[in-house]
């Protein structure tokens, strides 16, 4: 008999946060999708039904196991919980093999086919010398895959997995998806909450678009993907890579680039460099895609051609000139960089006044430049008194762009932007800075490990291998041409 | 209880015990005018009166007097050490953040190794054989306390400097001691002020033990330690006067105590804000 | 290649700070102010009268008129070989003297250590399973009042209130029971307020960690889950904080042998600053560093062995 889950009248409050479901339904066998942007409120469900406890999180409501109240709180028989970040699961001074083992040994499922943990390690891609290793010693993927890799043996009838892909590069993406369509084929009941919707379109069978706390769509997969009817599920589809139009084509130009790279070395030691790049060159008006797994460089190759890091060997030149510490110092303020994260962008302690006053020069001599710009990307003035914690991402996303933006930099360095908020925000402000680079024929060194984004916006796409070299990837960036 | 208000009682209690005593050190010798030196042996050993409102030591010596006076000296000594060693560790965190490299690693070695040093032993050594004197023992405790200073500022303020906003702000061309300032100090801060006032209560239980052992402090300075030693063979016949510096020490050192508990706390909540 | 670099620094610093030590030892002998090569006539012949004569004979036959620094480099290396001259006051050789007070120090120190141990631990762990319960509160609350007594109070109340008072013990003597108990037990309850604080935190932290609750999940027994989950990761800041612990020990023990009139180390170390007996006086010194050195350094070692820390760097 296939079992299911029923949380009714449920209400979660952590912080600031909310979730509110009045019913909801997960059944053995089937595959449920939570989406949402982040800051909906989805990865509170995920500790709500497997009745974890935490001192911040306030629980109401009743989940039952096939109609009936659960003896016990679900975490500990029915549900097995992968969390957000794999690491905090791991006993960081136990070899990973030995906590697999644990499953087999307390847990394991009657119909499991794997006799012992190294055949378990197998199957999802780890090694006898990883099974050896301490937690810290594995990369985040194979945390991830190890975390799975328990999920695959354990008895319980249903997995929880709260963003399984989040921080992942697109191959250990795959991976892992590839990972759990096995959970599903050995008939456990999946509940994946995510925000990626690639995730959502290899996995689910029934979705639900969770905005604002509250249930706003629910239904069978290929219906609401294809024929959202809410518009918050509207907007994550439409801000999909996949469904972006393509941007404007700059043609290479002859004129002397904005930026270019000759036989840069970088690394710690002489004889392992990190990075040997040959050549590469920006020229005005250009945006140029950089793609590649994570951990690979790809932010140190930005802050080299920022000059933040000084090369082993080679030159990097800024305006046909060798960027050395007075070229550096005079141009500082036209070669600027887009952060990963805009909320450890801005100092914590300070309002965005103080930030902009005091530690932005470019704005304090043109403050009529800095309120056009402002007004131009819709912020108000009062918002200025506000610290970081105040904002939204999307909000404290544009004042960082702003920042970037107010000196009229010549080169901007676009570092996976936002790949931590949503689609939509992260959309808006890669469309920002490739739209300023046109209109002012600047040029920009557009980061991600999404290569749809890349196809979309970038001129031209290089792939930073994992031996440190730069591969070009032109013949893909298939254009409108 | 929960942590906010926790912190809270922990700051007023902390803060009013070691404010009390603060104001006390510095104008209680001008309210209790008696010199805390004059001997007088016919009054040796007496008990609380009028005369002597805390009794007298066994040279006829004023207690209240002797505590007093002790209160001005360990309290102005450890102050005096603490904000000493908190300005060099500062400083030198901001030459260390400011150059990096070379020099940034030789500061970091030095620290670490006095750091690593005993330093009550080196304290003791040199005080005792020098005679001390309460100049001698601010510079010693100084050089010994510094580094407790810099290894903190430094190891919050290297996380600092490689940080996304700071590494902002220098892409926007702010000067380095503007971002010191704005930037790096505020973060510093909580945890320096929740250990500088840990270290201003154990700076003078040293003090005092030193008094105790004899040891770098010449009398007849009235020290909190010394006057313990002194009575501590007359605990039936001065139970008072071996108590009055007893609580006076105890007094001081606890209250800076609860004070850095609270706020150290804040430090908790500060280190939720930037994670 | 990051391990051996990380052992080579504590290797560098341990070496820094012994010889951070040597030199206050030396230079603390050379400010002195009077004439030096007196002071060591006197120890030198115990029966003669000092004189200006005699200082000079002995200026010349220790060469205390070269250059400081090859004093400094000789009386170095006479102190790698462990020769530190002899006793200004009893004219013996330093080692000769020093010896017994070591041998009479080691005992009170080791078995105060283990039983700081044996009360901290089970303290701190009661606390760190019910972190805020009434039992831990008041002992949160015992233990800081501790910390605020400075040791030498301590030592006073506790001589005090069991031998004078009551008669329990002896204040002469070098070994025996009697003898011993009350500072054996004042050092640990000196050691053991702080110590006990941090195995509490240790217990606590280590119990509200997330992956204790996922060890449960993976069925790990609630019973066996601190055992197999929480020992080794609470153990590991309790190893960190015991250099400081070792810092104590030497400073407790100072106070200790002078508040109990006992004849270690520490005692002899405050007799020998009060009468500038500067050889002995040095060796001592050196003495009580290299112990703390070699202490921290053995921790270090078994916490590398442990967690394989800088692996993982």
């Amino acid at each position: 008999m296939t079992r299911f889950l029923d949380a009714s009248n449920l209400v979660v409050r952590a912080g600031g946060l909310l979730l509110d479901i009045p019913h909801l339904r997960f059944e053995q066998g089937r595959t449920h999708c939570l989406i949402g942007k982040s800051g909906s409120g989805k990865s509170l469900l995920a500790w709500a039904v497997a009745g974890l406890r935490a001192s911040d999180l306030d629980i109401d409501g009743e989940v039952t196991l096939d109609g009936a109240k659960p003896p016990g709180p679900l975490w500990q028989d029915e549900i097995f919980l992968l969390p957000q970040e794999p690491a905090i699961a791991l006993d960081p001074t136990m070899p990973v093999g030995k906590q697999i083992a644990e499953i087999l040994r307390w847990r394991r499922a009657t119909n499991c086919a794997w006799p012992d943990v190294e055949a378990l390690a197998r199957e999802v891609g780890l090694t006898r010398a990883d099974l050896a290793k301490l937690p810290a010693e594995l990369s985040g993927g194979m945390q991830q895959r190890a975390m799975i890799a328990m999920a695959l043996a354990v008895r319980s009838s249903f997995v929880i997995a709260d963003e399984p892909t989040k921080g992942l590069d697109t191959p250990n993406k795959a991976r892992v998806i590839a990972l759990f369509q096995q959970i599903q084929a050995s008939g456990r009941g999946l509940i994946v909450i995510t925000h990626d919707l690639g995730v959502a379109r290899a996995l689910a069978d029934t979705i639900s678009v969770v905005d604002d706390g509250r249930i706003v769509e629910h239904g069978p997969a290929k219906s609401v993907l294809r024929d959202p009817q809410s518009s918050a599920a509207r907007t994550l589809i439409e801000s999909e890579p996949a469904q972006w139009s393509f941007g404007a084509r700059t043609a290479p130009s002859a004129a002397s680039p904005v930026v270019d790279l000759s036989r840069v070395a970088f690394g710690y030691s002489a004889t392992h460099p990190l990075l040997e790049i040959d050549a590469l060159d920006i020229g005005r008006g250009e945006i140029v895609g950089l793609f590649g797994p994570s951990g690979v460089g790809k932010s140190t190759l930005g802050d080299l051609c920022l000059r933040l890091r000084a090369p082993r060997s080679g030159t990097v030149r800024w305006h046909g000139a060798p960027a050395g510490r007075q070229i550096v110092k005079r141009h500082r303020a036209k070669f600027q960089k887009l952060f990963q994260n805009p909320i450890t962008a801005f100092p914590p302690n300070l309002s965005l006044k103080t930030v902009f006053k005091e530690l932005t020069p470019a704005a304090r001599q043109a403050a009529p430049a800095l309120a056009g710009l402002l007004s131009r990307l819709g912020l108000r003035d009062d918002l200025l008194d506000r610290r970081p914690d105040q904002l939204s991402g999307g909000e404290l996303q544009r004042f960082a762009i702003a920042r970037t933006l107010v000196g009229q930099p010549d080169f901007i360095v676009c570092d996976e932007p936002s790949s931590r908020l949503d689609m939509s925000v992260q959309r808006q402000a890669i469309d920002l800075i490739t739209d300023y680079v046109k209109d002012r024929a600047a040029a920009a060194l557009l980061i991600s490990h999404d290569i749809e984004i890349l196809r979309k916006r970038a001129d031209r796409i290089y792939e930073l291998t994992d031996r440190g070299r730069l591969l070009s990837l032109d013949s893909e960036a298939d254009g409108p041409s | 209880m929960n942590p906010d208000r926790a912190r809270k009682v922990s700051t007023t209690i902390g803060g009013g015990l070691t404010l009390v005593f603060l104001v006390v050190a510095a104008v209680g010798p001008l309210v209790y005018p008696v010199d805390p030196n004059a001997q007088s042996l016919i009054h040796a050993l007496a008990p609380p009166g009028p005369d002597y409102p805390l009794g007298a030591d066994q040279f006829g010596r004023d207690i209240l007097a002797r505590v007093l006076h002790g209160a001005r000296f360990s309290a102005g000594i450890a102050v005096a050490i603490v904000v000493l060693s908190l300005a060099t560790g500062i400083a030198l965190t901001g030459c260390a953040l400011w150059t990096g490299g070379v020099v940034s690693a030789t500061l970091t070695l030095v620290a670490d190794a006095v750091y690593a040093l005993p330093g009550m032993l080196v304290v003791l050594m040199v005080a005792g054989v020098m005679g001390g004197g309460a100049i001698t023992l601010v510079l010693l405790l100084w050089f010994v306390k510094w580094p407790e200073y810099y290894r903190l500022s430094h190891a919050t303020g290297r996380f600092v400097v490689s940080s996304d906003h700071v590494l902002a702000s220098r892409l926007a061309g702010a000067g380095p001691l503007r971002i010191f300032r704005l930037q790096i100090l505020p973060t510093m801060a909580p945890y320096l002020l929740s250990i500088g006032s840990l270290s201003v209560g154990q700076t003078v239980l040293s003090i005092a033990t030193l008094g105790f052992l004899g040891i770098g402090i010449a009398p007849p300075q009235a020290e909190w330690g010394a006057m313990i030693n002194d009575l501590r063979g007359y605990w039936q016949l001065a139970p008072v006067q071996l108590a009055a510096p007893t609580v006076a020490i105890v007094w001081i050192v606890l209250g800076l105590l609860v004070l850095s508990q609270g706020l150290s706390e804040r430090k908790a909540r500060l280190d939720d804000a930037f994670s | 290649m990051i391990w051996r670099s990380s052992i080579a620094r504590s290797l560098l610093l341990a070496l820094l700070v012994a010889l951070l030590v040597a030199t206050f030892c030396f230079w603390v002998a050379h400010t002195l102010p009077g004439d030096l090569a007196l002071r060591v006539a006197a120890g030198r012949y115990p029966g003669v009268q000092p004189n200006q004569a005699l200082a000079d004979v002995v200026r010349q036959a220790y060469g205390l008129d070269r250059p400081i620094f090859v004093q400094y480099a000789e009386w170095l290396g006479q102190v790698v070989r462990l020769d530190f001259g002899n006793s200004l006051i009893t004219g013996r050789p330093v080692l000769t003297d020093v010896i017994p007070y070591l041998h009479n120090s080691l005992r009170i120190v080791v078995w105060g250590f283990l039983a700081a141990l044996c009360l901290a631990v089970p303290i701190g762990f009661l606390c760190g399973r019910a972190p805020n319960s009434r039992l831990d509160l008041v002992l949160t609350a015992l233990s800081a009042t501790l910390s605020t007594i400075p040791t030498f109070l301590l030592g006073i109340f506790l001589v005090q209130f069991f031998i004078v008072d009551r008669g329990l013990g002896s204040l002469s003597g070098l070994s025996g029971f009697a003898r011993l108990w009350l500072p054996i037990l004042t050092i640990a309850i000196a050691l053991a307020g702080p110590l006990s604080r941090v195995v509490r935190n240790a217990v606590a932290d280590v119990r509200a960690q997330p992956f204790m609750v996922h060890a449960l999940m993976r069925g790990v027994p609630e019973r066996r889950l601190f055992l197999r989950h929480g020992v080794r990761n609470a153990l590991l800041p309790i190893l960190n904080y015991l250099p400081v612990v070792f810092l104590f020990l030497i400073y407790d023990v100072i106070v200790i042998e002078t508040v109990f009139n006992y004849r270690g180390v520490g005692w002899a170390l405050i007799e020998a600053v009060k009468a500038r007996d500067i050889p002995v006086m040095q060796c001592l010194v050196i003495m009580l560093v290299v112990f703390y050195l070699v202490a921290t350094a053995v921790t270090e070692a078994i916490t590398r062995l442990l967690y394989r820390q800088d692996e993982r760097r």
